[in-house]
C-alpha cells in the first residue's frame, strides 16, 4: 500500500461514517420534525381517522422526540424502513428488487461517458480549434443542456418510431420472455443471461439497454468532456510539462502519462456529480423506458403520495451516492499522493 | 563567425511576440557563441531577454511567438529548421534545460524514479543496469542516499534537492550543452552555492557547456568563464567574466555594477540608472540605451551599434564605450 | 457572444409573451376541442395539442414561468448561500465547522432526491418546487464564496482595515464581497441552466408546475405518450428548454472566459 493511503482511507471512512449519521438525521427532521402531522403523510391522505391514530402510536409520535429519533435510527439499522403503503411490502425489500435494473443502466451509462467523454476532452485539448476540437465543445455544451427526458423520447421516435431498429420499453422483448425465459440470479439481466448461457436472452437485454444507457449517459459525457478538455488545457500548461518538453520526452508520455493523470483527479470529483444525477436521471428515463428500476417504483410512489417509500428511496440513494464519493475520493487519493495530506 | 570552439552558435535572432497592445519586439538580432566546455553566462533585467533567448535555442517558444529571422547552429545543423521529432531528439540528448523554480519543474504525481526513466527511455538510452545507472545519476549531482530520493515524490523534497533532482534529469543522457535558466533564484544563498559549485563539477567531470542565466551578478562572477549583459532585447556587452566587471565597456554594465550595493560612507546614495526599461513594443531607435545613457550622441540614435571587439576577446555592442569616445 | 443573444431573445420573449402569442387563451390553457392534433402549419407552427390548443403560444407563455423559476430559484440560492459562506470563512473557527458540517450534510444528497422529498413532504406545485431546488442548491455558493473569502481574508488591505478598527461587517462588504463575486456569476450563470433542467424535471414527474400550466416539462409529460404519432407537441417544448439550457451555458461559459485571466487566450503570431 502507498504511503498515507491506508491512514487516508480510514480517515475518509470515519468521515463518512458521519455524513451518513448527519444525512439520516436530516431526514429524520424532514420526516417527523417538520410536516405538521407526520401520520398523516404515513398513512396517505385516503386514511381513515383511525388508521391515523394507529400510525401515530406506531411511529411512537406522542413520544419525547429524542426517543422517536433513537427508534427511527433503530428501524434503520435492523432493516425496518416502512411499509409501502401501495404494495404493504417492506419499502427496503421492494428497493432492493429494483436495484439491479436501476444499476445496470447507471453503470452501463457511467461507462459509456468515460469512454467517450475522456477521450474526446484530452483529443479536444490537445487538438486546439481542430474538428475534434469543436466536436469537443459541442458535446461538452450540448451534453449538460439536454433535457434527457426529451431526448430519450426523441430516440424513441427516431430509432423504434422510423427505424425499427431498437425497442420501445422494457428490457426484454415479450417474446423472449415467452420462449426463452431468463432465470434471475443477481438481477443483472446482462450477467444472468450469461451465467444460464441463454444467448438469446442476452442479446435482446443489450438491444433493450442501449437506448435508455446513451440517454443517461448524455449529461456525464457533457460533464467529463468538459472537465477533462479544461483540466487538460491547464496541465499543459503547467511547468513540469514545460520542462519535460524542453528535455524531449517523448509527446506521447507527455499527453497520456505525465499530463493525463494530473487532469484525470479533479475529472474523478466530476464522476462522483455525474454518478449524482445518474440517480435522479435514471427517475426520469425509466419512465419513458418502462424500465422496472427504482426510477419507476419512485415514480409510482409520487403518484400515488406513498411516503414511506419515497423517504426510502431517498435515505438508500443517498447512502449509494455516499459510497460512491467515499470510492472516488479513495481513487483521487491513489492517484495523486499529494490528496493524502488533506 | 563561427569558430571551431564553437559548441552552438546563435546568429542574427530576432523574435517577436503578438499581443493585445502590439507588437513586442523581444529580440533583435542576437548573436552568442557557446565554447565547448564553458560556463557562459548571460545577465540582464527582468524582461531583458535572457529567458526567451534560451528557449529560443530549444525552440521552445510560447504561441504568441514568432522567430522572424535567425540560426541557431550546432555541429553544422540549424536547429531551427529540424522538425518536431528531430528536435525532440534533440532536447534533452544534446541540449538539456533547468528552469528556475524546482518545484514546478517536477511533476507532482509521479516518484522521482518514474520521470528519470521516462527521460531515459525517450531518448532510447541503451542501459544495461537502470538500477546503477539511476543511482549513478543520481550521486553525480550530490545525493548519499539515492534509493530513498528515487521512490519519494517531487513535494516531499526540498527546493534544493528538488533543483539537484532536476539536473539529474537533465544530464541523464549526457547532454553537450546544459542551459540552467535562473537555476539558484528561488533557492536560499547557501543551497545557490551548492548548486553552483555543483554545475562547475559537472562542468569538470563531463566537458560540456552550460548556459547560465541570472539577473543576480554575483552569481555569475561565482561560476562563468564568459559572461554576456543584454539589454532590452540585445547583447550589449561580452567577454571574460573577470574583465567585464572590473573594466565593464559598455555604460549599461558600468551602471549595473554602479548599483550593486557596497559598504560607502553613511549618508551617500546608491547610485541609479536614470530612467527605465524601454517598451518593446515601441523601442528606441538605434541602440536601445541611448534615451538612459550620459555618452549618447546623435549616431546613438541612428543606428544600432553592432558587437565589435574592444580588448582581446572582449565584445561591446557601443559607439562610444568606456574609456573611448 | 451567441449565449447572450439567444438569452436576449427569449427574455424578450418572455417578457412580452401574452401579445406574442397568436392565440394567448390557448396558451394560458383553455382549451379548443375541435382543433386536436393539427400538425404544424402555417397558422399553427408548432401545431396544436390533445386538446387543441396552439403549442407555439404554450411554449411562448411557457417561457415565463421557466426563466422567472430559473432565476429566482439560483438568486434565492445566493442570497441564501454567499452569506453563509462569507461568514464561515471570514470567522472561522467553530462558526464555520458549524456551516461547513450543514452544508456537507446537504451536498451528500443527489439534488434530485432531496428536491423530491422536500416536495413529498410539503407538497407539490410551483412555488414549492421552487424552494425546494433553492434548498437543494445553496450549499454550492456557501463553498464557493467561503474559499473565496478565506483566501481573501488573508490579504494585506483586510488586515489593514481591521487594524484601522472598520468593523467586520463593513469588511465583508465593502473588500471581501466584490472580491469574491466573479466565481460566483460564473457558477450562477451555468446553474441557470441546470436549475431549468431541474425544474422541467421535477414538473414533468408531476412534483412542479400543475396542469394546465403552459410550464415546458409539464408539456413534454403530457404529450409523451403522443410521441410516436404527433410528434410536435413534446418535441418543441423540449426544444425551447434545450434551447434555453445551452444559451445560459454558452454565456457562463463565455463569461468565465473574460473573467478569469488565466483562460484568456493570446493572439496567434
Amino acid at each position: 500500500m502507498p504511503t498515507g493511503l491506508t491512514r487516508y482511507i480510514a480517515r475518509r471512512l470515519v468521515l463518512a461514517l458521519f455524513v451518513l449519521l448527519a444525512v439520516v438525521t436530516f431526514t429524520f427532521i424532514v420526516a417527523r420534525v417538520v410536516p405538521s402531522d407526520p401520520a398523516e403523510l404515513y398513512v396517505g391522505p385516503k386514511a381513515t381517522a383511525e388508521q391515523r391514530a394507529r400510525a401515530s402510536i406506531e411511529l411512537g409520535l406522542n413520544k419525547p422526540l429524542y426517543v422517536q429519533y433513537f427508534n427511527y435510527l433503530s428501524d434503520l439499522m435492523s432493516g425496518n424502513w416502512g411499509i409501502s403503503l401501495r404494495a404493504h411490502t417492506s419499502v427496503l425489500g421492494d428497493i432492493l428488487i429494483y436495484l439491479p435494473a436501476t444499476l445496470e443502466i447507471i453503470f452501463l451509462a457511467n461507462i459509456i461517458a468515460v469512454m467517450v467523454g475522456i477521450p474526446l476532452g484530452v483529443y479536444s485539448a490537445v487538438k486546439k480549434n481542430s474538428i475534434l476540437d469543436q466536436l469537443g465543445r459541442l458535446t461538452a455544451i450540448g451534453g449538460v443542456s439536454i433535457p434527457s427526458f426529451w431526448f430519450a423520447l426523441l430516440l424513441q421516435l427516431l430509432f423504434f418510431g422510423k427505424l425499427h431498429i431498437l425497442p420501445l420499453e422494457g428490457r426484454l422483448s415479450t417474446d423472449v420472455e415467452l420462449y426463452y425465459p431468463l432465470k434471475s440470479i443477481t438481477g443483472f439481466y446482462l450477467l444472468d443471461s450469461l451465467l444460464t448461457l441463454n444467448f438469446v436472452a442476452f442479446v435482446d437485454t443489450l438491444w433493450h439497454l442501449i437506448l435508455p444507457a446513451v440517454v443517461l449517459s448524455t449529461y456525464p459525457i457533457g460533464l467529463i468532456t468538459r472537465m477533462t478538455r479544461s483540466m487538460m488545457i491547464e496541465v499543459l500548461r503547467e511547468n513540469y510539462i514545460r520542462f519535460a518538453r524542453a528535455n524531449g520526452i517523448a509527446e506521447r508520455i507527455i499527453i497520456f502519462k505525465y499530463a493525463l493523470k494530473n487532469a484525470i483527479v479533479p475529472t474523478l470529483t466530476v464522476l462522483g456529480l455525474s454518478f449524482a444525477y445518474s440517480i435522479t436521471g435514471a427517475v426520469l428515463v425509466e419512465i419513458i423506458f418502462g424500465w422496472p428500476g427504482l426510477g419507476t417504483y419512485t415514480l409510482n410512489a409520487i403518484i400515488e403520495g406513498d411516503y414511506p417509500a419515497i423517504l426510502g428511496v431517498t435515505i438508500f440513494g443517498t447512502i449509494f451516492y455516499i459510497v460512491i464519493n467515499l470510492c472516488l475520493d479513495i481513487s483521487q487519493s491513489y492517484l495523486d499522493p499529494r490528496v493524502r495530506l488533506r | 563567425m563561427t569558430t571551431s570552439q564553437s559548441l552552438l552558435d546563435v546568429l542574427n535572432l530576432k523574435l517577436i511576440f503578438r499581443t493585445v497592445e502590439g507588437t513586442l519586439q523581444a529580440l533583435d538580432d542576437i548573436e552568442l557563441h557557446i565554447r565547448r566546455g564553458e560556463i557562459l553566462g548571460l545577465v540582464g533585467e527582468t524582461g531583458s531577454g535572457k529567458s526567451v533567448t534560451a528557449l529560443s535555442i530549444l525552440k521552445m517558444i510560447p504561441e504568441n511567438g514568432r522567430i522572424v529571422e535567425g540560426k541557431v547552429l550546432m555541429h553544422g545543423n540549424d536547429l531551427l529548421t529540424q522538425n518536431d521529432e528531430e528536435l525532440r531528439k534533440i532536447r534533452g540528448a544534446k541540449v538539456s534545460i533547468v528552469f528556475q523554480d524546482p518545484s514546478s519543474s517536477l511533476n507532482p504525481v509521479y516518484t522521482i524514479r518514474s520521470q528519470m526513466c521516462d527521460m531515459l527511455s525517450s531518448h532510447d538510452a541503451q542501459v544495461t543496469n537502470l538500477e546503477n545507472r539511476l543511482d549513478e545519476l543520481l550521486r553525480e549531482v550530490g545525493f548519499q542516499n539515492p534509493t530513498r530520493i528515487l521512490d519519494s515524490y517531487p513535494h516531499e523534497l526540498s527546493g534544493g534537492m528538488q533543483q539537484r533532482v532536476a539536473l539529474a534529469i537533465a544530464l541523464s543522457c549526457s547532454p553537450e550543452l546544459l542551459i540552467a535558466d535562473e537555476p539558484t533564484t528561488a533557492l536560499d544563498v547557501v543551497t545557490q552555492a551548492q548548486i553552483l559549485a555543483l554545475l562547475k563539477r559537472i562542468r569538470d567531470a563531463t566537458g560540456a557547456s552550460i548556459l547560465l542565466i541570472s539577473h543576480n551578478l554575483g552569481v555569475v562572477a561565482m561560476a562563468c568563464d564568459r559572461v554576456a549583459v543584454m539589454y532590452a532585447g540585445s547583447i550589449v556587452e561580452i567577454g571574460p567574466t573577470d574583465q567585464v566587471f572590473r573594466n565593464p565597456a559598455h555604460h549599461y554594465t558600468k551602471g549595473l555594477l554602479n548599483a550593486l550595493p557596497r559598504m560607502a560612507p553613511k549618508g551617500s546614495k546608491l547610485p541609479v540608472i536614470s530612467g527605465s526599461i524601454p517598451s518593446l513594443i515601441n523601442p528606441p531607435s538605434g541602440c536601445r540605451f541611448h534615451p538612459r545613457c550620459p555618452f549618447a550622441t546623435e549616431i546613438c540614435s541612428n543606428e544600432r551599434p553592432k558587437l565589435e571587439p574592444y580588448r582581446p576577446g572582449h565584445l561591446v555592442a557601443c559607439y562610444h564605450p568606456e574609456g573611448e569616445s | 457572444m451567441c449565449g447572450i443573444a439567444i438569452i436576449a431573445f427569449f427574455v424578450f420573449v418572455a417578457i412580452f409573451a401574452p401579445w406574442l402569442a397568436p392565440f394567448p387563451a390557448e396558451g394560458a390553457g383553455v382549451p379548443n376541442p375541435p382543433n386536436k392534433f393539427l400538425p404544424p402549419s402555417f397558422v399553427h407552427p408548432f401545431g396544436t395539442d390533445y386538446l387543441g390548443r396552439d403549442v407555439l403560444s404554450r411554449v411562448i407563455l411557457g417561457s415565463q414561468i421557466s426563466l422567472t423559476v430559473a432565476v429566482s430559484v439560483i438568486a434565492l440560492a445566493i442570497i441564501i448561500g454567499t452569506p453563509l459562506g462569507a461568514v464561515a470563512g471570514y470567522f472561522g473557527g467553530r462558526v464555520d465547522d458549524v456551516i461547513m458540517r450543514v452544508t456537507d450534510v446537504f451536498l451528500s444528497f443527489p439534488s434530485l432526491l432531496l428536491a423530491i422529498i422536500l416536495l413529498a413532504t410539503l407538497g407539490p406545485g410551483l412555488t414549492n418546487a421552487m424552494i425546494s431546488l433553492s434548498l437543494t442548491w445553496w450549499p454550492w455558493y456557501t463553498r464557493i464564496m467561503r474559499a473565496q473569502t478565506v483566501s481573501l481574508r488573508e490579504r494585506t488591505y483586510v488586515e489593514a482595515s481591521k487594524v484601522i478598527g472598520v468593523s467586520d461587517f463593513w469588511i465583508l462588504i465593502r473588500h471581501i464581497l466584490p472580491n469574491a463575486i466573479t466565481p460566483i456569476l460564473v457558477q450562477g450563470t451555468m446553474d441557470l441552466s441546470s436549475a431549468i433542467l431541474a425544474e422541467a424535471a421535477l414538473s414533468f414527474i408531476g412534483l412542479g408546475a400543475q396542469a394546465p400550466s403552459p410550464e415546458w416539462g409539464l408539456m413534454v409529460s403530457t404529450g409523451r405518450i403522443y410521441i410516436l404519432n404527433f410528434w410536435w407537441f413534446p418535441t418543441f417544448p423540449g426544444l425551447a428548454i434545450f434551447a434555453v439550457a445551452v444559451a445560459f451555458n454558452l454565456f457562463g461559459d463565455g463569461l468565465r472566459e473574460i473573467l478569469d485571466p488565466k483562460t484568456r487566450r493570446f493572439v496567434e503570431a
